[in-house]
């Protein structure tokens, strides 16, 4: 009896070490044993300048995306994984997010927030090896920076 | 929803307050490329990714008692239908 109270716990678990078991198989590839990265870096510009805050992400059609910050140069560097190692091959959207903090209740935009949204943004990009210059142009569009308060 | 917000403010908790904002695991102190969740003065850069030293993934508990492991590979869309009931969102895809 006691017997079988601990062995069930076990043998009802077992299906699911299988499945974890698989889906660390699936997608090996690299060392790390997850899916192959190229490193990708760039610049994003608003009006032909530098945009120093806030952050780029790279969406898939499915599965994870990667992002990095912007620097004072207008530079991001994208993780998927690990610091820096970029991300998979493919079609990606791309989401800028131009937000500087304010503090606890303000953040200035420093580009349109329908940037923020990679299904929105109309900015796209395709991963096939390493780039350093995988640079994107955004505009105001006649609108100006701004600050939100919450 | 919460993660479509630039930066989530949360006070002090920096390392306390997580979110399906940014992928699981990611490394800490990036930012996730949605922004940090993060102090007023904007200097631990924790992005509220949930986290463990389980490779590959992390066991989630779940409001009715159940676990899993859910990979880091799973697609963001279902990741964050999971924490939410916003839309009627029932994620549609096996993880």
């Amino acid at each position: 009896m006691m017997r079988d109270l601990l062995q069930a716990p076990c043998s009802r678990s077992l299906p699911l070490l299988g499945l974890i078991a698989s889906a660390l198989l699936v997608g090996l590839g690299c060392d790390d044993g997850r899916p192959a990265r190229v490193p990708i870096s760039g610049t994003v510009t608003i009006e032909g300048q530098p945009l120093k805050f806030g952050s780029v992400s790279f969406v898939p059609a499915a599965g994870r995306p990667a992002g990095g910050a912007l620097d004072s140069n207008g530079r991001y560097e994208l993780t998927c994984y690990e610091k820096g190692d970029g991300t998979m091959a493919g079609e990606y959207k791309v989401a800028v997010t131009g937000v500087e903090s304010l503090g606890e209740h303000a953040q200035r935009w420093h580009a349109p927030q329908k940037y923020r949204d990679a299904q929105a943004s109309g900015l796209t990009a395709t991963v096939e090896g390493p780039r350093d210059d995988l640079n994107f142009e955004i505009t105001w569009d006649g609108a100006k920076p701004f600050v939100e308060k919450f | 929803m919460l993660w479509k917000k630039g930066v989530i403010r949360q006070g002090h908790r920096v390392n306390s307050i997580r979110s399906t904002t940014t992928p699981i695991n990611f490394p800490s102190g990036l930012d996730g490329g949605r922004g940090v969740v993060t102090d007023a003065a904007n200097v631990n850069k924790a992005n509220g990714a949930f986290s463990s030293r389980h490779a590959g993934g992390a066991v989630f508990a779940f409001g009715d008692a159940h676990a899993i492991f859910i990979p880091e590979s799973i697609d963001m869309t279902v990741y964050r239908q999971l924490s939410t009931r916003a839309n009627g969102d029932v994620p549609d895809a096996t993880f």
